[in-house]
C-alpha cells in the first residue's frame, strides 16, 4: 500500500466484509470511487452468514415498527429484481394458533397495508393446501410476500460487482488501528491474519461497516458507540419441511419463524443480550435449543421428528439511541453516524443497525454520506442495476431448462455467472457434494474465479457440506482438489480437520439422537479410518 | 426351529462369534439387520494402537496389561486376550483372508490411510500398503493408480505420502470409459460401484492394459482397494496380468475391503453350518428369571425365536445398537443397563477430535460379558463388539480388536 507521503491510493476504505460492507463497496465503486474493502476473516463470516436467510416482506415489523416495515417491503421488491438469482419467491404465511388472539390478525393486516405490504387473509383450509407442513390446528392465516434469500450468494455478487468496478477487496485483513491526523481519520493499520504482515492504507474517508464489531473499530478511533450485542440462535433441519416461510401472527417472539432454504429448513430465533467479550465465540445453549424446538413444533409439528443438522448463532448489532446512553431505547432501524458531527472526528462514518434485508439501502445512505464528504456527485444506481448473476432478464425462466442437476444448482448459486463454469469433460461433470449438487467444474470455477483457497470459503461460495451429510465425504474430496492446487499437504489436512471441527461446533448443541450417530460416523471415518487429527504434521 | 445360540448383529464381531460357535458344533443363527461398521474397514484389524495416555503401542499384547479395569480386555484378562489373539488369524485364514505370518501377532505396524497418514495397527491383509516404520517403506519406486472421476480415493494425498517417505511415486492417471459414462451423468461414483465395474473382464482388462503401459520400472503398483467385492480373486488376477506386485490402499467409505471380508467370513460361517436370518430387525426380547427366553423380529411378527443363549452384537450409536435422546441413552431391544454419565450436554467435548465421553458409553456387563439389566446380569445374554462400554475405540485404535477378542471370548465361554 501507498506510503504515508503522497496522495492516498483510495477514495474510501470500507471496514467489514459482511453484506453491508460488500453493498457499500459496490455502491461506492459504481459511483466511480476508488474503493478498498478490508475484512478480518472471510466474507460473510459475521452476522451475514448466521441468520435465517429470510427476505422479510416487512410484515413481521408492521405492527411494532412501521418504518422498518416500509423499508423492508421497498427493498424486498428491489432485491427480487437486482438479486433474483439469490431469491426464492416462496411467499410467507402468518398463522394464528388456538392459543393466539385471532383479533391480532386484523391489527396485523391493517398495519401491513399501511406499510404498503400486500397481506391477504386466507382460509385456514386453503393455507393447509398451499403449505401442507403447517400446523393443522391453525385458526387463521395471512399470506404475505416473504421470500428466502441466500446471504452468501448475495454478498459474493456484491463483491464481484465491486471488483468489476475497480474495488480492491481483501479478506483476512484485520484493522488493528485507525490512523488519525488533526481530528481526521486518514487511514487504517492492517494486519494480514494469514501471513502476519502489517501494512497501512490511506483514504480521505473510512466507513465502519463491521456490524457488531463496529463498536470495537470505533473505539480504535477514540469514539464510543453504544451497541448491544443481541445473540440470535437458530436450528437447521435435515431436510426442507416447508415450502413457504411460516411465521406466527403475534408480536415477534422466540422461535416463531421457519424459513425454507433450498434443501433444508431454518428455525429461529432467540434473542438474548450477550456481553461484547463473547461476540467472537457464540455457542448455542441447551436451553435455547429447547425453546426453539418447543415453539417450532407449533409452527410445523413434523419438526419434532426431523433430524436437527446443526445449531448456530449470530449477533445482531443493536444500537442505542444517542440521546439515551443507558441503552434502554434501542433502534432496530438503520443508523448512519457522521462522526464529524457527532464526535468531531472527520473522515469517518459508521453504518450499522438495520437488517441484512435492508443492506442496499444502508449502503446507499452510507455512500451518499461518503460522496458528500468527498464533494463528489454521483447518483445511486444499485436499486436498478442487477447484480452479477441476475443480469439476464430471462435468467429466472432459464432455470428450468438445465437438464443436469449440478448446472441447475450452480445456476441457483451463481445466476448467469454459472455460464463460466466449464463442464466439458466427464471429470468436470463429476459430482463432489451430493447434497448440494456441486460438481468438480463448479469447484474449479470458484477456486480460479472466486479466489477460494480453503474449505470454509468453498462452503460459503458453493454451499458444499451444508446439506444433510454435513461434509462427510465431500469435504475430503474437495480437500484433495485444493491440495492438488496448492501442493501443501499439511495445510490441506489441517484445513480438512478444522472444517470438520467447524461442522461439529454446530452439531454439538444438538448432539443426541441421529445427530450424535452422524457425529460418531464422521469421526469413525476421519479419525478411525483416515487417521486425521486436529493438528496434522506430516 | 430352536437354535443353540442366536447372535443379534451382522458385523465383524457377530460373524466371528458365529463362526467360532459353529466350529464348535453349535446351531447358530445370525439375525442381521443391515449394514455394519465393516463399511469403514481399512483392511486391518486394530488390537490396540495407543495406550490410555495416547502413546503409540508397539507390542499390543503387552500393553493390554496397562489398561484400566473397565476396558473389555481387562475384563477378560491379558491371558485370554493373548489366547484369542492367536486364534483370530487361524479363523481368518480359514476364511481365505491372509494377514501376514504368525510372528505378526506380537507387534504392531503401520497401515496407510486414504489420506496418506499412518496409523498403528495389528494385523493387515497381505496385499495392503503397510510399514514397520513411520519414515520408510520397503520400495524405492511405486506406480500409484488414480482412476479419473473416482473421487473417493484422494490419490494426491497418498502420492505425497510416498514421496515424503522417500519413495519415488509415479502417478498413473487412468481414464476408463465405464467410469466416465457414470460421471458424465452427474453421478457420484462410489467405491462399491467401481468394484462392480471391475467385475467385468472388459473393464478390468482395459484398466490393466492402461496401467501396464505406464507402470515403467516401478517395483509395485499401488491401487485403490476397489477389487474383490464378493470375495472374488480380482486382486490376484490384476497382479498376474500386470506382472508386478500389487498393493492396495483403502478408499473412503463404503469399504470394498470390508464387504470382501464380510463376504468371505459369511461363506465360512455357512460352510460350518451357521444360519443367516437376513433382514431381520430384532424388535424386543422376552426375559424371565434373569434369562432371555426368545426374541421377536420385525419381519417375523408374532413369532418367538427361541434359543438357549443370546449374543448381542448390534454396535454403537451409528449402528443403532445404542439410541440416544436428549433425555438419556437406551439399548432398544432388551432395555439393558447403560454405562453413561451426565446430561446430554456433558456427553461431548468442544473439539471434534477431543476424546468424546460418549465414545465410552455402552451396555454394562459383568466380567464374563453378561449383559446387565436392572442391576442383574442376565444369565444367557452376552454383549460383544462396539456396544460395550469402557473404552474409546478411536483414541485407543482398538475397535476391530475389541470386536474380535470379545467375540471369541464369549464363543469360548458358551462353548464350554
Amino acid at each position: 500500500m501507498t506510503a504515508k507521503t503522497g496522495s492516498p491510493e483510495y477514495d474510501v476504505i470500507i471496514i467489514g466484509g459482511g453484506i453491508t460492507g460488500a453493498g457499500t463497496a459496490r455502491d461506492c465503486a459504481l459511483r466511480g470511487l476508488k474503493v478498498l474493502l478490508v475484512e478480518r476473516m472471510d466474507f460473510t463470516n459475521g452476522a451475514t452468514g448466521r441468520n435465517h436467510g429470510l427476505m422479510h416482506s416487512g410484515a413481521r415489523y408492521a405492527v411494532t415498527d412501521r418504518e422498518s416495515a416500509a423499508e423492508c417491503i421497498g427493498e424486498n421488491m428491489i432485491l427480487r429484481h437486482i438479486a433474483r438469482h439469490c431469491v426464492e419467491e416462496t411467499d410467507g404465511l402468518f398463522i394464528t394458533l388456538p392459543e393466539d388472539d385471532l383479533d391480532y390478525q386484523s391489527t396485523f393486516v391493517e398495519a401491513c397495508r399501511n406499510a404498503g405490504i400486500n397481506a391477504e387473509i386466507i382460509d385456514p383450509a386453503q393455507a393447509r393446501i398451499i403449505e401442507p407442513a403447517v400446523n393443522p390446528l391453525l385458526i387463521g392465516a395471512v399470506r404475505v410476500p416473504d421470500a428466502a434469500i441466500d446471504p452468501f450468494a448475495l454478498t459474493t455478487a456484491n463483491i464481484i460487482d465491486a471488483r468489476r468496478h475497480g474495488a480492491v477487496a481483501l479478506t483476512y485483513h484485520e484493522v488493528t488501528g485507525i490512523i488519525v491526523e488533526n481530528a481526521k481519520v486518514v487511514g487504517v493499520k492492517l494486519h494480514n491474519n494469514l501471513t502476519g504482515e502489517d501494512s497501512e492504507a490511506y483514504a480521505p474517508v473510512t466507513v465502519n461497516a463491521a456490524g457488531i464489531w463496529g463498536t470495537i473499530i470505533a473505539r480504535k478511533a477514540g469514539i464510543t458507540i453504544n451497541m448491544f450485542p443481541a445473540k440470535g440462535s437458530l436450528l437447521i433441519f435435515n431436510h426442507r419441511v416447508n415450502n413457504m416461510v411460516i411465521n406466527r401472527c403475534r408480536k415477534p417472539a422466540n422461535g416463531d419463524i421457519l424459513v425454507p432454504d433450498k434443501i433444508v429448513s431454518m428455525l429461529g430465533t432467540t434473542s438474548d443480550r450477550v456481553p461484547l467479550e463473547q461476540i467472537d465465540d457464540m455457542r448455542v445453549t441447551p436451553a435455547e435449543v429447547e425453546t426453539l424446538l418447543k415453539e417450532g413444533v407449533k409452527l410445523v409439528p413434523s419438526l419434532a421428528t426431523t433430524r436437527i443438522l446443526r445449531a448456530y448463532a449470530g449477533v445482531r448489532p443493536l444500537v442505542a439511541s444517542d440521546d439515551d446512553p443507558a441503552g434502554r431505547s434501542i433502534s432496530r432501524g438503520i443508523v448512519c453516524l457522521d462522526h464529524k458531527e457527532r464526535d468531531g472526528m472527520d473522515g469517518f462514518i459508521t453504518i450499522t443497525g438495520g437488517k441484512m434485508m435492508t443492506y442496499r439501502l444502508m449502503a446507499e445512505i452510507a455512500t451518499d454520506m461518503v460522496c458528500r464528504k468527498l464533494d463528489k456527485v454521483g447518483a445511486c444506481t444499485t436499486a436498478i442495476l442487477p447484480l452479477p448473476g441476475s443480469e439476464d432478464e430471462r435468467g429466472a425462466k432459464k432455470r428450468g431448462n438445465h437438464h443436469i442437476v449440478s448446472q441447475k444448482a450452480a445456476h441457483e448459486r451463481h445466476g448467469s455467472m454459472a455460464r463460466e463454469i466449464k463442464e466439458s469433460s466427464a471429470h468436470d461433470k463429476t459430482m463432489v457434494c451430493e447434497c448440494e449438487h456441486v460438481s468438480v467444474g463448479e469447484m474449479k470455477y470458484v477456486i480460479e474465479k472466486l479466489r477460494v483457497t480453503n474449505l470454509a470459503k468453498m462452503r460459503r461460495r458453493t454451499r458444499m457440506g451444508m446439506g444433510s451429510c454435513q461434509g462427510k465425504l465431500c469435504a475430503c474430496r474437495a480437500a484433495s482438489m485444493l491440495c492438488q492446487m496448492n501442493g501443501d499437504v499439511n495445510k490441506s489436512l489441517n484445513d480438512l480437520a478444522s472444517f470438520m471441527n467447524e461442522r461439529w461446533k454446530g452439531m454439538r448443541p444438538v448432539a443426541w439422537g441421529s445427530t450424535l450417530s452422524e457425529a460418531q460416523l464422521t469421526t469413525t471415518i476421519y479419525e478411525g479410518l483416515c487417521g486425521l487429527q486436529m493438528e496434522n504434521r506430516v | 426351529m430352536k437354535y443353540d445360540v442366536i447372535v443379534i448383529g451382522g458385523g465383524l464381531s457377530a460373524i466371528m462369534c458365529g463362526i467360532a460357535l459353529a466350529t464348535n458344533g453349535k446351531q447358530v443363527a445370525l439375525m442381521v439387520k443391515g449394514q455394519s461398521k465393516l463399511n469403514f474397514n481399512s483392511g486391518s484389524i486394530d488390537l490396540l494402537g495407543f495406550d490410555e495416555q495416547g502413546n503409540e503401542v508397539e507390542r499390543p499384547l503387552d500393553a493390554v496389561e496397562t489398561l484400566s479395569a473397565k476396558h473389555p480386555y481387562s475384563k477378560m484378562g491379558a491371558a485370554n486376550v493373548a489366547h484369542n489373539a492367536a486364534m483370530a488369524p487361524v479363523i481368518l485364514s480359514a476364511a481365505g483372508l491372509h494377514f501376514g505370518d504368525d510372528t505378526y501377532i506380537n507387534s504392531n505396524h503401520y497401515r496407510m490411510t486414504p489420506l496418506g497418514l499412518l496409523r498403528p495397527t495389528w494385523l493387515s491383509l497381505d496385499d495392503y500398503v503397510t510399514s514397520n516404520s513411520r519414515t520408510s517403506l520397503p520400495w524405492s519406486k511405486v506406480a500409484l493408480v488414480n482412476l479419473q472421476g473416482f473421487l473417493d480415493f484422494p490419490a494426491h494425498f497418498v502420492g505425497e505420502a510416498f514421496t515424503r517417505m522417500g519413495v519415488e511415486c509415479y502417478m498413473c492417471d487412468i481414464k476408463l470409459g465405464a467410469i466416465e459414462k457414470i460421471t458424465n451423468n452427474q453421478q457420484v461414483i462410489r467405491s462399491t460401484a467401481v468394484a462392480k465395474l471391475m467385475q467385468n473382464d472388459g473393464v478390468l482388462g482395459e484398466m490393466v492394459r492402461k496401467i501396464r503401459s505406464e507402470v515403467g520400472d516401478a517395483e509395485v503398483a499401488v491401487l485403490p482397494a476397489v477389487f474383490g467385492l464378493d470375495g472374488d480373486d480380482t486382486a490376484l488376477r490384476i497382479a498376474h496380468q500386470l506382472k508386478v506386485p500389487v498393493r492396495f490402499v483403502p478408499t473412503l467409505p463404503p469399504s470394498v475391503t470390508g464387504t470382501m471380508l464380510l463376504s468371505k467370513l459369511r461363506k465360512l460361517f455357512i460352510r460350518n453350518g451357521g444360519t443367516f436370518l437376513l433382514g431381520s430387525m430384532v424388535k424386543n426380547g422376552k426375559i424371565k428369571d434373569n434369562r432371555v427366553i426368545s426374541v421377536e423380529a420385525k419381519n417375523f411378527p408374532d413369532q418367538d425365536i427361541v434359543a438357549d443363549q443370546f449374543v448381542l452384537a448390534t454396535g454403537s450409536f451409528m449402528n443403532g445398537g445404542l439410541v440416544s435422546s436428549n433425555q438419556g441413552i437406551t439399548e432398544p431391544i432388551f432395555n439393558l443397563d447403560i454405562d453413561f454419565k451426565g446430561a446430554s450436554g456433558e456427553w461431548t467435548k468442544e473439539k471434534l477430535f477431543d476424546a468424546q465421553p460418549y465414545m465410552e458409553f455402552g451396555v454394562a456387563t459383568d466380567a464374563e460379558f453378561h449383559a446387565i439389566k436392572d442391576g442383574q446380569p442376565l444369565e444367557n445374554l452376552y454383549a460383544i463388539g462396539s456396544i460395550l462400554s469402557g473404552h474409546n475405540s478411536l483414541k485407543l485404535a482398538d475397535d476391530t480388536g475389541v470386536a474380535v477378542m470379545t467375540a471369541l471370548q464369549v464363543a469360548r465361554q458358551i462353548g464350554v
